[in-house]
């Protein structure tokens, strides 16, 4: 092997597993969400719909690719890659199992935070160039909910940071080969709640979904876009949606940690990522939508101020037990 | 401020405080308590986690035949009478009369010892299924079918005539109700017409 080439083996792999994952977790979801409303979800293509995502992917592959004749063609265009490239971006720094990873940064989790929160970018670019108006209006609602929900996310991602002393995402999943930090008396569990709520507004999932509000704005920044241009911001959410479950399963969950031998650590691993990611899709199908106002002030009034104790009372029991 | 709708044209100076236009929402005054909102919280979880355990209550549709009630109304069909095999119809056009959407056609055929239908027709593209017909037919002769796999490609094929109508009689299973047994039910009950009678003596009627 080229000496240029060894280095992208790792994201290449990392990356085709994350696609393939991704396209069947939305069938995951979909039979999840069957089960909570008494009905079987996909079931007639392959055995208990098996083939359902392949099914999809191959339709939406076939279809007509449409750009509104008034659209930013260049904007519009590009907006679904610059979505995906930070949804995919995110996997590079989570640690699968111990040295299993593509890159374990010594600052990781901040590079995750910062990346997250680039997907921002593409979303505003397919909301603004598709020339809609309800692409508009979601894109800025979009925009706004995840400027609020950002302080809140990187507070409570903090916490687990603060308790094992790295911002390496390897050395914080480490640390919690003792005791998985969602089981550290009281912060733990607050930390945790914390993090999920405002997950889920930073991945626009249900309650917080104002920005692809089915009944006032159609598909929300998507509405314009078909075909594979659809399926890449499709990936890129769901993508999203299972880096931020890895990134709270390597917070929270002791990642790899498990009863068995070594090898099953990476089996753990996943087990934990797709339990929270049943997590958010329980909630998404308990709750209904909530108003703008209330969203911000849900951010502002109550887990800003909430997070941001929560942190500095970490940092308190951190010093006073390493004082003892 | 002759107009002031748009109170960012040059002439108009807004004034500070009350004039100004009202704030577009204030926050909402109604105060909810933290704890209330858990416990919302906790219950609409609760909820769809026991459903999460529920038998779904999906039926594989053509695989799986689903149960009808007993007084479906479904497909419409012409029955033959059990005892003779004869055809029931009497060619009365009653049901031609009684149906609100007037999607059935019937001409009588008379003979010496009863009549027929010598056509039948129904467009079930415009039926409503109000079961009206079953209901007036003296003979029981048009009835309702436990089914309704009406799908066709071809909007043609639901104009069904006699033959059609029989066939389908033959090929479902019939539902409940009959003329017959509808009138019999709409009636009042035997007992009370009966004391309906013996309180109006014979001469009052007048």
């Amino acid at each position: 092997m080229p000496a240029w080439l060894s280095p992208l083996v790792a994201p290449f792999i990392v990356l085709n597993v994350v696609i393939g994952l991704v396209t069947y977790v939305t069938l995951l979801e979909r039979k999840f969400a069957a089960r909570m409303q008494s009905r079987i979800g996909p079931y007639r293509v392959g055995p208990h719909g098996l083939l359902q995502p392949i099914a999809d992917a191959l339709k939406l592959m076939m279809k007509e690719d449409i750009v509104p004749r008034t659209a930013d063609r260049r904007v519009y265009n590009l907006a679904p890659i610059v979505f995906l490239v930070p949804c995919m971006l995110i996997f590079a720094t989570i640690p699968f199992a111990p040295g299993l990873g593509v890159a374990d940064l010594n600052i990781g989790i901040l590079f995750f935070l910062a990346v997250s929160s680039m997907e921002i970018v593409g979303l505003f670019m397919a909301g603004w160039g598709s020339n809609n108006k309800y692409a508009l209006l979601s894109a800025m609602r979009a925009v706004n909910q995840i400027i609020s929900y950002d302080l809140p996310f990187i507070f409570a991602a903090l916490v687990p940071v603060l308790l094992a002393g790295s911002l390496k995402l390897s050395e914080i999943a480490a640390a919690q080969q003792g005791l998985w930090f969602i089981f550290y008396p009281v912060i733990g569990q607050l930390a945790f709640i914390a993090f999920v709520v405002s997950t889920l507004a930073a991945e626009n999932r249900v309650p917080f979904d104002i920005l692809e509000a089915e009944s006032e704005l159609v598909a929300g920044f998507r509405v314009e876009y078909s075909g594979m241009k659809f399926a890449l911001i499709q990936l890129g959410e769901y993508a999203h949606v299972i880096g931020s479950s890895f990134l709270g399963a390597v917070l929270f969950l002791g990642a790899w940690a498990g009863p068995g031998p070594e090898w099953l650590g990476p089996l753990w691993m996943l087990l934990k990522a797709m339990f929270l990611f049943l997590l958010i899709t329980w909630v998404r199908w308990s709750f209904v939508r909530i108003r703008v106002d209330q969203i911000l002030t849900l951010s502002w009034k109550v887990l800003l101020p909430f997070t941001l104790l929560l942190l500095v009372s970490t940092a308190f029991v951190v010093v006073w037990r390493a004082g003892v | 401020m002759s107009n002031p709708v748009l109170p960012s044209s040059p002439t108009a100076k807004r004034p500070h405080g009350p004039a100004g236009p009202a704030p577009l929402r204030s926050s909402p005054t109604r105060v909810v308590s933290p704890l209330s909102v858990i416990r919302a919280v906790t219950k609409a979880l609760w909820v769809t986690f026991l459903n999460l355990f529920r038998k779904p209550v999906t039926v594989h549709y053509p695989d799986e035949e689903r149960k009808y009630p007993d007084r479906y109304r479904g497909l419409l069909a012409l029955v033959y009478e059990k005892d003779t095999g004869e055809e029931a119809c009497i060619g009365c056009r009653l049901c031609e009369y009684v149906c609100p959407p007037a999607v059935i056609k019937v001409e009588m055929l008379k003979t010496e010892k009863r009549n027929y239908a010598k056509s039948f027709s129904l467009e079930l593209y415009a039926c409503e299924f109000c079961e009206l017909c079953v209901q007036v037919c003296p003979t029981d002769a048009i009835v309702m079918m436990k089914s309704f796999d009406l799908a066709t490609a071809d909007r043609r094929e639901m104009l069904l005539d006699k033959d059609r109508l029989h066939a389908i009689g033959l090929q479902h299973q019939q539902s409940w109700a009959t003329g017959n047994l509808l009138r019999a039910m709409q009636g009042p009950p035997k007992m009370a017409r009966a004391e309906e009678v013996h309180a109006k003596p014979a001469g009052s009627q007048a």
